[in-house]
């Protein structure tokens, strides 16, 4: 029952307060999903509407903050999944449109509903178990402290049969900034930091169980004939589908010479270990593997065994293979994807994670940390040391406790310890306004991150959400953010005139590239970029100083075909100003009060004043 | 029995099977007009990452849910073998389910007749996604003489236990 | 006349806009091809997106008469 107001959406969400354990029914009006779509760009409306006005203040470990699990119109119809994770980063202190795939997506629509805004804090250990019309907030004290394997068995067990779920590990349960909202054993949502979000609710898991319909579409026979053009499209991807994202771990690394070894000092590998056919014959279980509604299945499950005991998990993916292998200097492959296993049974992000273990064991090299700090030593490709670090930063023992609050503020914190300049220890950290740079480095020109890629993304150093040139284009963030927003899987997107036919064949709207790019892109990103520089309540972003790559990507690659090869800081400069103006920016990327209006977001006008202000005086 | 002769039958691969479920989707929008994975005759399970396993009618050769229905609800189209069900007899009391050896037939809300597979008249949607995908996961082949085949109606969980063991020990 | 606009760091190696003098029919994709090998680039035609200047994906089979222009993009940024 309920109106169906927006084609391919039902206009409501579920909202759940934890802190009094009440459930609310959330409606969003067909206007609203217009100007910001939905998923990301949703994400970021609700969060300014609902917190805006004390936007600085919010702790976002706090109970204050909200947690939004959100679809978007494309949700369901799209081939291929993901559900979007947001809410006040622990990470960036801004919102950070994180996506994960998962069978939640779809069920929760099958619930009736386009998604969950979850606030307030729950006192003890609970999970939301949502089944149709009915929300239950349900004792989680049993499933507090599970690894992410045991926690899908017990799940498995309470429910009696297997249902849609994403929940945090031991990492998100200890507040880790590093932690990720996993689903499906192997993915997550890593970037913003948002499994800890989650663990400050007492939140262990998402559970929902849909048996109902999807919205219907606007126009049904386009989007029956659009959808079949996507399949045919994105299953002829027949490499892709072969050897995955760890293919990239070769391609990247060797080809292009754009993946982090030890801590990004070196962006070029010749181990050819890491070979994808290689991988694949020693590695991988089964292959192909797909979520939801995918025609493409890149996925793999990959199976090591090392000391008698089994780890399970994804290919590895590019990321993983990249920031827990190279970077952190492990060769071989079957101890990164070991290392893999372990992050995704912890919940942990690898990305993030394996960031700041770079961090911990060049600092260690170079005698910033020592073995007093640490309890053992830190080394290069030292499985077992390196082992052991994941677990204290999971668990926050030792300097655990420390390299948990994530790269730049562990770099802050250790040159504080340490009496020394954050600058001193700032300049080994590679991330961009609070979240590590992911695997795809600028300095060889040969991948894609264009040199203002991080330094502009209002989601820093994701490497998901890059900024680029020219800003009516693919290559802008505009782009991400309204894939993001869909909540579309960027695998299985394809070119902008079938993804905005697509949309308009679902939702019924005459969306064009040009409103795209003009203004519905630009919306979502001047709304982050507000609440990204307001930031708050431990870091405060100067677009003069933290628009930038961070000190180690100025320095020129040492080694491989691109030895040498580096970004001139006025190239940035002038990309960034250029960037900015394109999107209606100062020349300081703070948004006019021209663009303001233009976008319709006036209510940011008080906010952008404050921010201006405090740069003059500053 | 009678004969098979003429009739088809979904083959399983299960090493193949990509946990996609767009059969489930294709099957849904086939039977229902909209996408709808609950009332898809079809259900991928997947207890362990990386095993999916697509439970399904395959029309055991005695027709157990047949003979259960006190209602005469449910016919075997002798064409292509598949079972059919009268909506206008049913009265959703499951007997079949309860006699089906994998409680395949499905009762779902917002259906006022219980759901199983009726292989789409003789052109099964879930075979043309899944080829359509470049899985073929699932193939149409002529119905196999005997019993054997009342094995992929085991219980799902059977199932998994039995095939998923062998990948993942 | 045959012209690829370069989007992102392919711009960096080729140019923004590289015009092409084509005296026969041509297949779009298979020019590339041999555009990014000519120069070294650590890449393939697979990783790419063609495109009309609408931004509709280009087909396959399609030549250098039957388009003037294309625009040449990443398909997978990201992974």
């Amino acid at each position: 029952m309920g109106m169906v107001q927006t084609f391919g959406m039902w206009g409501r969400l579920l909202d759940v307060d934890l802190s009094s354990g009440k459930v609310a029914e959330m409606k969003v009006s067909p206007v609203t999903y217009r100007m910001f779509i939905g998923g990301r760009g949703l994400a970021a409306h609700i969060l300014w509407r609902e917190l805006g006005r004390r936007w600085r203040e919010v702790d976002p470990l706090g109970p204050e903050n909200i947690l939004t699990v959100l679809t978007g119109p494309l949700t369901g119809y799209y081939p291929g999944i993901k559900l979007s994770i947001s809410g006040k980063s622990p990470q960036s202190g801004g919102v950070v449109g994180s996506v994960v795939s998962s069978h939640v997506a779809y069920a929760i629509k099958a619930c009736g509903y386009d998604g969950l805004v979850i606030r307030g804090a729950s006192r003890d250990p609970v999970y939301i178990y949502v089944r149709d019309g009915d929300v239950e907030v349900r004792d989680a004290s049993r499933l507090w402290g599970m690894r992410g394997v045991d926690l899908i068995k017990a799940l498995r067990n309470e429910l009696g049969r297997d249902a849609p779920s994403i929940y945090i590990g031991p990492a998100g349960e200890n507040l880790v900034r590093t932690a990720a909202v996993m689903a499906r054993w192997f993915h997550a949502a890593g970037y913003g930091g948002y499994g800890a979000v989650m663990g400050s609710k007492k939140l262990k898991a998402v559970v929902v169980e849909g048996s109902g319909p999807l919205p219907p579409v606007a126009n049904k026979d386009e989007f029956v004939k659009l959808r079949y053009e996507v399949i045919d499209r994105v299953a002829s991807r027949v490499t892709f589908r072969r050897w995955g994202t760890t293919s990239a771990i070769w391609r990247v690394g060797h080809d292009t010479s754009s993946e982090p070894v030890r801590n990004w000092q070196e962006e070029w590998h010749n181990k050819e270990e890491f070979n994808h056919v290689l991988i694949e014959w020693r590695y991988w279980a089964k292959n192909p593997w797909a979520d939801w509604s995918c025609p493409l299945a890149c996925m793999k499950v990959s199976k090591v065994g090392i000391g008698g005991v089994t780890y399970l998990s994804d290919g590895p993916d590019y990321e993983m293979g990249a920031y827990l292998g190279t970077n952190l200097g492990v060769f071989e492959v079957d101890k990164a994807i070991a290392l893999s296993a372990m992050a995704d049974d912890l919940g942990l992000c690898g990305i993030q994670t394996g960031n700041v273990m770079g961090l911990a064991v060049e600092l260690f090299e170079r005698g910033v940390l020592t073995r007093e700090d640490v309890g053992y030593d830190l080394r290069w490709g030292d499985f077992e040391g390196l082992r052991r670090l994941m677990e204290d930063i999971a668990y926050r023992r030792g300097v655990g406790r420390v390299l948990a609050e994530g790269t730049y503020r562990a770099a802050v914190e250790i040159a504080r310890m340490k009496g020394v300049d954050p600058g001193e220890v700032l300049k080994y950290a590679v991330q961009v306004k609070g979240v590590g740079i992911g695997a795809h480095g600028i300095r060889s020109r040969k991948d894609y991150p264009q040199p203002i890629a991080y330094a502009a993304s209002v989601q820093g150093g994701d490497h998901t959400s890059v900024a680029g040139l020219p800003a009516n284009s693919e290559e802008s963030e505009s782009w991400s953010a309204f894939l993001d927003s869909a909540v579309v899987c960027s695998f299985t997107s394809t070119d902008e005139d079938m993804m905005i036919r697509f949309t308009n064949a679902v939702t019924g709207w005459a969306l064009t590239k040009e409103e795209l790019y003009g203004v519905v892109g630009p919306r979502i990103l001047t709304l982050q970029r507000v609440m990204l520089l307001l930031g708050g309540p431990d870091v405060r972003w100067d677009p003069r100083k933290h628009d930038d790559n961070p000190p180690r990507f100025y320095e020129p690659l040492p080694s491989g075909p691109y030895a040498g090869s580096f970004v001139p800081r006025d190239e940035v400069r002038k990309n960034l100003e250029e960037y900015y103006k394109q999107l209606g920016w100062d020349e300081n990327g703070i948004p006019t009060e021209d663009t303001l209006k233009k976008l319709g977001l006036y209510d940011l006008a008080d906010a952008v004043r404050e921010i201006r202000r405090e740069l003059g005086a500053g | 029995m009678a004969s098979t002769q003429g009739q088809i039958w979904v083959l399983v691969d299960y090493s193949l099977c990509t946990g996609c479920r767009l059969c489930e989707i294709a099957c849904s929008l086939k039977h229902e007009g909209v996408i709808w994975p609950a009332a898809s005759r079809i259900t991928v399970y997947e207890d362990y990452p990386g095993c999916p396993v697509p439970h399904y009618c395959v029309q055991c050769p005695d027709y157990p849910c047949v003979s259960a229905c006190p209602t005469k609800a449910l016919k075997v189209d002798q064409n292509t073998g598949a079972v059919l069900v009268d909506t206008s007899l049913c009265t959703l009391c499951s007997s079949c389910v309860q006699a089906c050896p994998g409680r395949v037939p499905k009762v779902v809300k917002g259906k006022q007749y219980v759901l199983i597979c009726d292989l789409c008249g003789g052109d099964p949607a879930c075979v043309k996604e899944c080829t359509r995908a470049g899985y073929n996961a699932l193939r149409v082949i002529r119905k196999p003489q005997g019993t054997a085949i009342k094995h992929y109606a085991k219980p799902p969980e059977v199932v998994v236990m039995e095939v998923c063991s062998r990948v993942f020990g | 006349m045959f012209c690829l606009q370069f989007y992102g760091n392919l711009a960096h190696s080729f140019g923004r806009t590289l015009c092409l003098d084509v005296d026969r029919c041509v297949s779009i994709y298979s020019l590339i091809e041999e555009l990014l090998r000519s120069k070294g680039e650590p890449i393939s035609v697979d990783e790419l997106l063609i495109t009309t200047a609408d931004g509709k994906q280009v087909e396959h089979e399609a030549t250098t008469c039957d388009l003037g222009e294309v625009r040449v993009l990443r398909l997978v940024r990201g992974g």
